[in-house]
């Protein structure tokens, strides 16, 4: 399989240009808007950068990995879906509701696979935890716990213009996917509490804390914030604790880490060893399109961000807000 | 397709020869295990035959020895004089004699061998040396590793028999000897207590000070002590001029699972630490790879036979109450 990655706006780009490595998969070339950027990516990955998307979409790749700000997913996908290349999508996949319509369109009729990048599906503890529900070994679930924190972004992301929202846009949809795919059920309703906090002075929210009913009866909460402090080992958390009526699951998603604590930064540090997690995502997707299949769809990744809308919406009214 | 012997049906046998199976790219020719009945459980499951040794020896290609310790060093020479590749669970074996000749035979026939020295295929592990490497600690001063629990059990209690089994010192930490010295190379000098030559039934505890030739010094708590049912702790710190690397495998469970006590039981919560891959499965996969593309496993014999030198010295420290020199 040969792809060719659309921007390194997303820092995640990094993660997936070094999956492809690993995998195999050639990396043919990179483009970005912010030819700086893209240059040094492309300098230190040793892969060609082109200068435009059009010149870009001319190689003869099989898919492209979009890693654009926010608000030109939706450009960058209508290009890549005119130039037939299958293509993984960073989240947000979309900032409204209509432009996710517009792509999915366009890509049907197009007939190339439009994939969100949903990395937690492939969590081994997450599908350990997802088999031991199947199994029923903690009866029925009755409600959930979760948080995907992370640091305060620097840059585009913490801004309107650029990504289309903040902490609940930008964090929320890939757990609120991963409580909808572990209990099979939808949300119902949502109720969110939000804060701007003053001396950050960004125009996105960077705190909430959303709260869930799921149709079947399931409650939920979820938080996540932009809370970690800088000096926190890790950049990130992101854990889920579920209570059944026979048991249940503490689940901490990056809990197989070691620590460093190194004198030449004086920083503590956490390092990951578990399963890397994007290259895995990365394999699925490779070995899916080849066949003509997709495991990741976007109408899941659709179902999530409608629900985190739906928090920013409850956020605003002070009041719950049905789906 | 390669045609892969496996010889002991208990609990190594049973990792190993699902490991073979899941490659996908070998033929389970059949297992072997002195207790026939043993043999054709496992083997069923893998629609193979119970073999004996002789038959197993002429219809594999790579002969997997999963045996007590002891015995490793019959069957290694003599699948070795039939021409075979060959994988061995550590340790190595239970004398140095023993290892000698092992790895002489093994050098002779021409073929690949491979210790598993499986702690090389832990994330956890492989992680922490290439951390060292890259100078994340500076220059290495000082490793403290911990590794056991419960006392275990195997077919007709030969860990309990510390002649056949060499106790917690050659069972268990051989694997944070092995560690130890791929991170910080030879070792100097060994100086061990331990309670295994007091021959306690199904009790055995261990504390190892090593001295490596780059002056670094490691100490290593060895647990076959615990109580039953007791988690199984694995965990290191390792210092150096520029840092430290920490890791206890308690704290660092991804997945705890709280059940309801089932009749007349207490409720347990089971940790669980789930990987894509299992470090089984990549050192197999790893050998195999050696043995289809004629390459040398990244265990070489001699590491599998340093290994055992040191736990072999430390056991002889604690006769002597001396340190030992390698």
């Amino acid at each position: 399989m040969k792809i060719g990655i659309l921007s390194f706006a997303n820092a995640n780009a990094w993660k997936y240009a070094r999956s492809a490595k690993a995998l195999g998969i050639e990396l043919l070339g990179i483009t970005d808007e912010n030819e700086e950027r893209g240059r040094k990516a492309s300098e230190e990955l040793g892969v060609s950068f082109i200068p435009t998307k059009e010149e870009f979409l001319s190689l003869p790749i099989d898919a492209v990995i979009i890693c654009s700000e926010n608000v030109k997913h939706k450009d960058d996908v209508l290009l890549c879906a005119q130039a037939k290349k299958h293509i993984l999508c960073e989240m947000p996949l979309a900032i409204s509701l209509q432009d996710a319509q517009i792509m999915l369109q366009h890509c049907e009729e197009n007939s190339v696979f439009l994939i969100p990048a949903l990395p937690y599906r492939y969590s081994p503890p997450l599908q350990r935890t997802k088999e031991i529900l199947k199994e029923g070994q903690i009866g029925e679930v009755v409600a959930m716990k979760a948080t995907c924190r992370s640091k305060l972004p620097h840059g585009w992301q913490a801004t309107r213009r650029l990504a289309g929202g903040g902490a609940i846009i930008q964090n929320a949809p890939l757990m609120i996917d991963i409580m909808r795919w572990l209990i099979e059920d939808d949300v119902a309703e949502v109720y969110a509490e939000i804060a701007r906090s003053p001396h950050l002075n960004i125009d996105v929210e960077d705190v909430a804390t959303l709260s869930f009913r799921f149709k079947g009866g399931v409650f939920a909460t979820l938080d996540p914030s932009w809370c970690l402090p800088d000096s926190y080992p890790f950049p990130f958390d992101a854990t889920i604790d579920i209570v059944g009526r026979e048991g249940a699951l503490i689940v901490n998603l990056f809990a197989q880490l070691l620590s460093h604590i190194d004198e030449n930064t004086k920083s503590f540090n956490w390092r990951y060893w578990g399963s890397d997690i994007y290259l895995l995502m990365l394999k699925d997707f490779s070995e899916n399109i080849s066949e003509g299949e997709a495991a990741l769809k976007a109408s899941d990744a659709l179902k999530a961000l409608q629900v985190a809308w739906a928090g920013l919406l409850s956020g605003e009214k002070q009041e719950p807000v049905t789906l | 397709m390669l045609k892969v012997g496996i010889i002991g049906a208990g609990t190594m046998g049973k990792m190993h020869i699902q490991a073979w199976a899941d490659t996908g790219r070998v033929e389970i020719a059949g297992v072997y295990d002195v207790n026939r009945s043993y043999a054709e459980m496992l083997a069923s499951r893998y629609s193979a035959p119970a073999l004996d040794f002789p038959q197993l020896l002429q219809k594999a290609d790579i002969i997997d020895v999963c045996t007590p310790t002891p015995t490793h060093h019959q069957y290694v020479i003599e699948a070795a004089r039939a021409g075979k590749h060959i994988f061995c669970e550590k340790p190595l074996a239970r004398t140095l004699e023993q290892g000698e000749e092992m790895l002489r035979e093994v050098e002779k026939a021409g073929v690949k061998f491979m210790v598993g020295q499986v702690l090389r295929w832990f994330p956890e592990y492989r992680k922490a040396k290439q951390l060292i490497e890259e100078g994340a600690i500076g220059r290495p001063i000082s490793a403290r590793t911990i590794r056991g629990g419960a006392f275990p059990r195997g077919i007709a209690d030969w860990y309990a028999d510390y002649e056949k089994s060499g106790g917690v010192i050659l069972d268990l930490i051989i694997h944070d000897f092995d560690f130890l010295r791929w991170c910080f190379g030879e070792v100097e000098r060994v100086f061990a207590h331990s309670l295994t030559y007091r021959n306690l039934k199904h009790f055995d505890y261990t504390l190892v000070t090593l001295r490596f030739r780059s002056g670094v010094i490691g100490h290593i708590e060895g647990i076959f002590a615990y109580p039953p049912g007791s988690p199984f702790r694995t965990g290191y710190e390792i210092a150096g001029d520029k840092g430290m690397l920490l890791f206890d495998n308690q704290a660092t469970m991804p997945l705890k699972v709280l059940t309801k006590p089932k009749e007349g039981t207490a409720g347990v919560a089971v940790p669980e630490s789930p990987l894509a891959e299992n470090p089984y499965y990549l050192e197999i996969e790893h050998f195999l790879t050696c043995v289809e593309e004629d390459k040398e496993p990244e265990v070489k014999p001699e590491d599998g036979f340093q290994a055992i030198k040191i736990a072999l010295s430390a056991l002889e420290s604690v006769r002597v109450g001396k340190p030992v020199y390698l």
